[in-house]
């Protein structure tokens, strides 16, 4: 990949800005809630949040399937990069999330069972990047993670589905998807939260671009460092590594 | 290859500091504790109905439980924040008593969890009290209901005051 040649990225950057600056300012124009007010608006961050967190553990998973069928060592790379922006995404969540609990429930936190799932989600991917930190041998570590991030995929509908399958405290979803689509808030709310959704993933891919470069530097430097000494021999890990 | 072990490529390798891995280790471990732990007392479930207490009082009876239900004859006291309320879901109704701010979500016919213990009296001592609200958003449909919006948005300013 020419990396001095890339036009995609700043493309998807540039659009990003765009994006979030629109969806931006349709959230801070967006009307008062008849019950909560004002706060209605922090869905249209709280929401898009979540949901690039979704969309990254979901890379995470893909491209370690990916990785596992093809053996191509961009796939791994994708799928670290895809975990990071999924573990800070879902920090960002929780963050935003408790702010916009203490008002309305009245806490920040509650043990129901979407919060405690989301904060397992942490320990999950969490240990998946320790585990990537553990391991030296880069075809091992590219397997290993793999199969912990595909496993881990399975986050996803038991997050989603939690308001559904236990009683708790957070409220079940306004965009009901399963058994007949219906958006249960006012249009002006949907305009202002699908704009803010498209920013949200466009950012994602953004950078997931970004880290994903970043991780091709990094890998070559690795490997050049550990070529210096026997710059005529054979390298050690460096073999059969195809680059993306 | 007949070098010496000491000059193997592999000796070259950086040595890698163990100890962000050692904390990252246990913070994950922390929290993985934490979580187990902290949800330990209580099921996956997190309140019973009162028409499930009432069912299951016998078991039920002197323990710290959660109750979710409706909010039906608030009376509020702003000075002193003692709050009377029942709880119910139309199967059965308990009285509860509360201490302390409550959210400005906080209104007749809302859901809300309470945890706490019945007392001698049989009325539910609620040392914590949290407010549900629907996952429907929707902007005042008419004069009225925008005046109320404002007003309640007023008094709530006032109180903060």
């Amino acid at each position: 990949m020419p990396i001095l040649k890339d036009r995609l990225t700043p493309a998807l950057g540039a659009l990003t800005l765009v994006l979030l600056l629109a969806g931006l300012w349709l959230s801070l124009t967006a009307p008062a809630d008849v019950n909560q007010g004002l706060l209605v608006r922090l869905m249209f961050v709280h929401v898009p949040t979540a949901w690039l967190s979704y969309l990254a553990y979901g890379g995470t998973g893909l491209f370690g399937l990916l990785y596992l069928i093809t053996r191509q060592r961009r796939y791994d790379r994708l799928a670290m990069s895809s975990g990071e922006i999924g573990v800070l995404f879902t920090v960002a969540t929780i963050v935003g999330g408790m702010l916009w609990a203490k008002p309305t429930w009245g806490t920040y936190w509650v043990w129901d069972a979407r919060l405690t799932t989301t904060a397992l989600s942490l320990v999950v991917y969490g240990a998946y990047l320790l585990v990537r930190g553990l391991i030296d041998d880069p075809e091992r570590r590219a397997r290993v993670s793999a199969v912990i991030g595909v496993v881990g995929t399975l986050y996803i509908p038991v997050n989603y589905m939690a308001v559904e399958w236990w009683r708790g405290v957070h409220q079940t979803q306004t965009l009901k998807l399963l058994g007949g689509m219906n958006w249960g808030a006012a249009p002006v709310y949907g305009i202002a939260l699908t704009v803010m959704t498209v920013a949200f993933t466009v950012l994602y891919l953004y950078l997931l671009r970004v880290r994903g470069i970043l991780a091709v530097r990094q890998e070559r430097r690795e490997e050049r460092e550990f070529e210096l000494p026997e710059p005529q021999g054979t390298p050690l890990s460096g073999a059969g590594v195809r680059r993306g | 290859m007949t070098t010496p072990a000491s000059q193997l490529p592999q000796a070259r390798r950086r040595k890698k500091n163990p100890l962000p891995y050692l904390l990252a280790g246990a913070v994950l471990a922390g929290l993985l504790a934490y979580i187990i732990f902290g949800n330990l007392a209580q099921s996956i479930e997190y309140f019973v109905t009162p028409t499930e207490y009432q069912a299951e009082k016998a078991s039920l009876q002197g323990r710290t439980v959660r109750i979710g239900g409706l909010v039906k004859a608030v009376s509020y006291d702003r000075a002193t924040l003692d709050l009377h309320f029942n709880v119910t879901d139309g199967g059965a109704t308990f009285p509860v008593v509360y201490q302390g701010a409550v959210s400005d979500l906080f209104k007749e016919n809302q859901g809300v969890v309470v945890r706490g213990v019945f007392n001698a009296r049989n009325v539910f001592q609620a040392n914590e009290l949290i407010v549900k609200h629907s996952e429907e958003y929707r902007v005042p449909r008419s004069q009225g209901e925008l005046k109320d919006m404002l007003k309640n948005a007023k008094d709530a300013n006032a109180e903060g005051q």
